[in-house]
């Protein structure tokens, strides 16, 4: 019987040599007539299986005999990703490794013959701890003479938010939200500070291409074809690579405090804490775990550890590249940690506010975690008690959640330089509003401290 | 040689910018736009460090064919 393709995968429309789509909950991809030639060279090429080999793109399979309603060359069945992310939700160190990993497939690509045709970060993601490139449809046939094509887009996709990290500010990075296409060139060339001129990468490849751009925005320049050598080609690369290669992220620029061992717990209640967290995941077997409020990861691990996808998002961009960091040095397979901010949480963005997931879109997670994070929510944020419970209801099936009252310190501390208008924010109330969506299955008075942690199912799923 | 290498960044930096004025536009083959200053700048960098590797490779086989205590780090990425 021929199968109708039902959802076409918002994100791949743009490219001509083929698109994804689901069926049965099964991600595949449509090749084009028009991508069989460079399909077969990447396949026979030996490209493919070496860059599978050192696990740099996704693995995929050939599907024989899927009977679907339009034409195609072939169909193929890529490894499906636990949890799409994006550029802007990533710290320095993650996307300075999607950077790296580009240029290092491209540099692949060239030994056998073959180029990208595009630079886009959206083709990286995360997956088993480690960044990997997913656009099996990116290669094109390299020929003697051509420009590299993805020049423009790389820089504004990766070589212009790190620099702004880099040597202005690292909340620079939300520009990626705003340009699905990547920060403009003129417009990190404006941001960055007059240092810059002194790095020759940067000058090159950020200021100089900028003035190059308005140089010849109105001119119609004719250009040789074959003066491009390969030399050059190579040549930019390089130069790209040891560009990014170089950049680091100084903490010490960031607005961030160290507040990471400042917690109100006792050694003896934060063990207690974690053990309650730990029976819950054993006796919820989630398969996809979301910590909201992560910090650095501590209660993340307890679920990755045991072999859980645990995305582990924090609002701190510090304490997502701490984490990062941890996990890429100890090899962790199973923890992606991400930056959210939860009072503007991740929307659906580009082309019909479909391009690119929202949070919401790529949950409900099986278990959630909201650990320490109620009081900056409810007080900090004036979010009241019923719309905190509707949300974390639209996000888990298991929600995992501490109480944080007015009698904590932190919560004193919030409540010092604001009026309290939060008449309503007590443990009675929080149960209530809470209990209209979730059944409370167990709580706990944490050991000397004001908090009680709970763990509760989602009644409508 | 790391002096020669800074030193041939300075130059590079200098001549960046004078290139932009004086980049003379070759004969036409093929017609590129709307990116066409990005593609003369991406000429422009690749040409010059390009170059600066065909330099440095040359340099390196001097050097290696004059010691042959001396190797090269060879820091590529085998794939």
């Amino acid at each position: 019987m021929t199968m109708k393709i039902s959802k076409i995968e918002n994100s791949s429309f743009r490219d001509r040599s083929g698109f994804l789509f689901y069926y049965e909950n099964e991600i595949y991809r449509i090749i084009n007539f028009s991508y069989k030639k460079q399909y077969e060279k990447f396949m026979n090429s030996e490209l493919y299986q070496k860059l599978e080999e050192k696990n740099l793109i996704i693995t995929h399979s050939e599907i024989e005999n899927l009977d679907i309603d339009c034409d195609y060359y072939k169909i193929i069945k890529p490894e499906k990703i636990p949890f799409i992310s994006y550029p802007y939700e990533w710290s320095f160190s993650q996307l300075k490794d999607a950077a790296l990993l580009t240029l290092r497939i491209q540099k692949a690509a060239m030994k056998y013959g073959m180029t990208l045709k595009d630079g886009s970060a959206f083709n990286i993601q995360f997956h088993n701890g480690h960044p990997i490139f997913i656009d099996t449809l990116s290669f094109e046939i390299y020929e003697e003479g051509q420009i590299w094509k993805p020049y423009k887009q790389f820089c504004q996709h990766f070589l212009a938010p790190l620099a702004l990290i880099s040597k202005k500010d690292v909340r620079l990075n939300l520009l990626s939200k705003i340009f699905i296409d990547g920060i403009p060139i003129d417009l990190a060339a404006k941001l960055l500070p007059k240092t810059t001129f002194g790095n020759f990468g940067l000058m090159a490849h950020i200021h100089a291409h900028a003035k190059s751009q308005k140089h010849y925005e109105d001119k119609d320049a004719k250009i040789k074809q074959k003066t491009f050598s390969k030399r050059s080609f190579e040549g930019l690369i390089e130069s790209l690579k040891s560009s990014i290669e170089k950049m680091t992220w100084n903490e010490d620029n960031t607005e961030w405090g160290d507040y990471y061992s400042d917690t109100n717990y006792t050694e003896k209640s934060f063990e207690e804490k974690k053990q309650f967290i730990s029976l819950a995941i054993d006796q919820v077997k989630p398969k996809l775990v979301w910590d909201m409020g992560a910090n650095t990861g501590v209660f993340s691990r307890l679920a990755s550890t045991k072999g859980i996808n645990t995305i582990s998002y924090d609002i701190d961009p510090l304490a997502v590249e701490k984490n990062y960091l941890s996990s890429s040095q100890n090899s962790e397979q199973n923890i992606l940690p991400l930056i959210l901010d939860l009072t503007n949480p991740s929307s659906g963005i580009g082309w019909n506010h479909d391009e690119r997931m929202s949070i919401m879109q790529r949950g409900p997670a099986d278990m959630v975690f909201a650990l320490a994070l109620v009081h900056h929510l409810a007080i900090s944020n004036n979010v009241p008690l019923n719309k905190l419970a509707e949300f974390f209801s639209q996000i888990s099936k298991f929600l995992i959640i501490e109480f944080v009252p007015k009698s904590d310190s932190q919560v004193k501390r919030l409540l010092l330089t604001r009026d309290d208008i939060f008449e309503n924010y007590d443990v009675k109330n929080f149960e209530i509003e809470f209990s209209k969506f979730f059944k409370i299955i167990n709580s706990k008075k944490i050991l000397d401290s004001e908090r009680t942690i709970y763990i509760m199912e989602n009644k409508h799923f | 040689m790391t002096k020669m290498l800074k030193q041939y960044q300075v130059f590079l930096l200098m001549i960046i910018p004078l290139m932009f004025y004086q980049f003379s536009v070759p004969d036409a083959f093929a017609y590129i736009d709307p990116a066409t200053g990005t593609v003369i700048i991406q000429m422009i960098i690749g040409g010059l460090v390009g170059t600066g590797i065909a330099v440095k490779v040359f340099w390196y086989r001097i050097k290696s064919a004059l010691s042959p205590s001396f190797k090269r780090n060879n820091d590529d990425e085998d794939i």
